[in-house]
């Protein structure tokens, strides 16, 4: 079923947290996968599910039903143990820099944590050689070595997050709006290093962010994500030249582009994001849509393969 | 020049503003200069700690005393100079004359009073309405920002981040001040969310004819609201202009920098060039140009004196020593590049 090139496969991923008022279908029957070696971005408005997505696929959080095949292995119910080591292959990078790191032990000591569970370093001269090595890679100054957290900003407290990340020689890590949090020029040299970084180790990723221009950047596919659902997914290039769905098309003309030639007219949707908790059977994007049909309130359009490997979710599409 | 007096509505000049703390002084301003004309929807862009808010909080004469020291420097709003002004002066002048839509729209309002209550609040004090009368104009100000009235008496917990924002800037326009100071409204929106906000502030500005200072760190909505820009580094502004002089002529190597350092949309496979460095520590900041160390051009000059704003255009001012004997342009902006070789 699956070939040597897919790492990752996820199919019919759903995660419901139950809420006072119902369930939340933050994730709902999520179906992808990713060829070894690419960066998969995962684009969305808060709330649409992206982070629980990526938290599910690493079993941080553990999903309400379907599975999660990573190396041609169902991971989707193995024992805590076995999860342990295959942690080591799997990585996350995280969103907020400042919150992330222990403010208790100085950087060299965070780094060494991991690489201690990785149990491939016999002693502390070996792992400190590392340490350094990963520090280099990752752009940080040796004489960081033993500054705390709050001796850093946030671009460089970034840098040890993903140091942490590449210290157990992952193969695939989730990268959970890793550059939200920093200044441009800032942005600019992290998204230069986690490319730098995908090359020299074949990692694969999946890049999750709000940020447009960013993921066009990153990605080499990217999956829209509304209300836990995956609406389109199409190759970087195809989503950006042909978005197909209506909401992917809004996201789109709703970025302010740092241009003054080619300004494009805006499609401005009307409304904001509906509630997760207990969504009707009907297409989630309906109420704010400029399309909306009888059709689309009655029954939820299936992800639908064009052909090409873009897939969309609209009952338009295809007539 | 008495018509030219006229058409400005805030001037600063060489503002400079401390924070004297226990161990250290926080330089945040170092000879700020910003003009706004009547009418026009001014940009203020920098990254963290560039002192795009101290310079907002300054107009609004916020600067918090006894850390807060201005050592230098006027701003003139409509005729008054707003930093001689005492207590009771500066409330009558805040609201009626200048109003500011602050950041977060999650922590800017009170949580246990109703919208309402808050919209006509501004309203009794600044301009003398009773409650009632407040009431019905914060009602009125609502439908205006696209809420409907029944929801005055909603409490802001019952409303999104969009719609909170919303109510914000019903806030900050409900005495229809001359200068309305924008302080990053859109960043902790989502994109739909924030072109919907943008498309308000457009139309709210045409109709009540308010003049915008926008703070942001986005240079796409820049190009989408703005005339003119002012780009600041370490507590300066190191180049101003029209949207066209930033963003076709860019001069300031820093500058330069931010646009390199963008994704571009269209060009997905131009490498990002990043500034190198990381920013200035506003405590210690290096002798002579402040960014000098991050820059790729530098000239013994830089590392000894600030450079003074060379005029390359009557409205492009730049802070450079690149352009001290010189009007030509050596920078490499990579798209300019890029378009020179047809890429």
């Amino acid at each position: 079923m699956t070939d040597h090139n897919t790492i990752l496969q996820v199919r019919n991923l759903k995660k419901y947290f139950k809420v006072g008022a119902g369930l939340l279908h933050a994730v709902d029957d999520v179906s992808f996968s990713i060829e070894r070696g690419t960066t998969l971005g995962i684009v969305g408005e808060s709330g649409c599910g992206k982070s629980t997505l990526g938290r599910t696929i690493l079993r941080l959080v553990e999903p309400t039903s379907g599975d999660i095949i990573f190396e041609g292995k169902n991971i989707t119910h193995v024992n805590r143990r076995a999860m342990k080591q295959l942690r080591k292959e799997m990585q996350l990078i995280f969103q907020d820099p400042f919150s992330s790191l222990n403010p208790r032990i100085s950087i060299s000591c965070a780094i060494d944590e991991a690489l201690v569970l990785t149990g491939r370093y016999k002693d502390a001269d070996e792992r400190f050689a590392k340490i350094l090595d990963l520090m280099g890679s990752v752009g940080l100054d040796e004489r960081l070595a033993n500054a705390y957290p709050h001796e850093l900003d946030g671009g460089c407290r970034q840098r040890v997050g993903i140091a942490r990340a590449l210290a157990m020689e992952p193969k695939f890590i989730v990268c959970d709006e890793p550059v939200s949090a920093l200044d441009v020029s800032i942005q600019a040299q992290i998204l230069n290093i986690l490319r730098q970084l995908k090359k020299d180790h074949n990692l694969t990723y999946i890049f999750i962010t709000h940020d447009l221009s960013v993921v066009n950047y990153i990605s080499d596919a990217i999956a829209v994500m509304y209300l836990g659902r995956v609406i389109e997914m199409a190759k970087t290039e195809e989503l950006f030249a042909n978005p197909l769905h209506p909401y992917t098309n809004a996201l789109l003309s709703a970025l302010p582009i740092p241009s003054i030639h080619n300004r494009k007219e805006r499609i401005l949707i009307r409304g904001e994001i509906t509630s997760p908790i207990n969504p009707k059977p009907c297409c989630r994007f309906a109420q704010r849509c400029d399309y909306c049909t009888q059709e689309c309130l009655e029954k939820e359009p299936p992800l639908v393969d064009l052909g090409n490997g873009h897939m969309v979710a609209c009952n338009r599409v295809g007539k | 020049m008495k018509n030219h007096d006229q058409e400005l509505l805030l001037n600063i000049e060489n503002l400079h503003i401390h924070f004297v703390l226990k161990k250290e002084t926080v330089k945040a301003l170092n000879g700020v200069d910003i003009k706004v004309a009547r009418g026009k929807t001014i940009g203020l862009v920098g990254e963290t700690g560039a002192g795009k808010t101290t310079t907002a909080l300054a107009i609004m004469n916020m600067i918090q005393k006894p850390q807060g020291r201005i050592i230098d420097g006027k701003i003139t709003l409509d005729g008054i100079d707003i930093l001689s002004k005492n207590r009771m002066e500066i409330e009558s002048i805040r609201g009626n004359l200048v109003s500011m839509i602050f950041q977060d729209p999650m922590s800017s309002l009170n949580p246990v009073l109703n919208v309402g209550e808050q919209i006509a609040e501004g309203l009794v004090l600044h301009k003398h309405m009773d409650r009632k009368e407040a009431l019905v104009e914060a009602g009125e100000l609502l439908e205006k920002i696209g809420i409907p009235r029944s929801r005055a008496c909603d409490y802001p917990h019952q409303f999104s981040g969009g719609m909170r924002q919303r109510v914000l800037i019903a806030m900050g326009l409900a005495c229809n001040p001359k200068l309305l100071i924008a302080d990053e409204p859109t960043t902790a929106l989502d994109v739909t969310i924030q072109a919907q906000v943008l498309q308000l502030m457009r139309e709210l500005k045409a109709n009540f004819n308010t003049t915008i200072f926008m703070i942001t760190h986005d240079f796409g909505i820049v190009a989408e609201m703005c005339d003119e820009v002012y780009v600041m580094y370490a507590g300066t502004v190191i180049e101003r202009g029209t949207l066209t002089d930033i963003f076709d002529h860019t001069r300031h190597p820093y500058t330069e920098g931010l646009f390199n350092s963008l994704p571009d949309i269209e060009h997905r496979n131009r490498e990002l060039i990043p500034i190198h460095g990381r920013t200035v520590d506003p405590t210690n900041l290096p002798a002579g140009c402040p960014f000098w160390p991050r820059c790729n051009y530098i000239c013994d000059k830089c590392r000894q004196d600030m450079p003074p704003e060379i005029l390359v255009s009557d409205t492009h001012g730049v802070k450079c020593w690149l352009y001290e004997n010189t009007s030509e342009n050596p920078l490499m902006r990579r798209d300019y590049v890029a378009e020179e070789n047809n890429d």
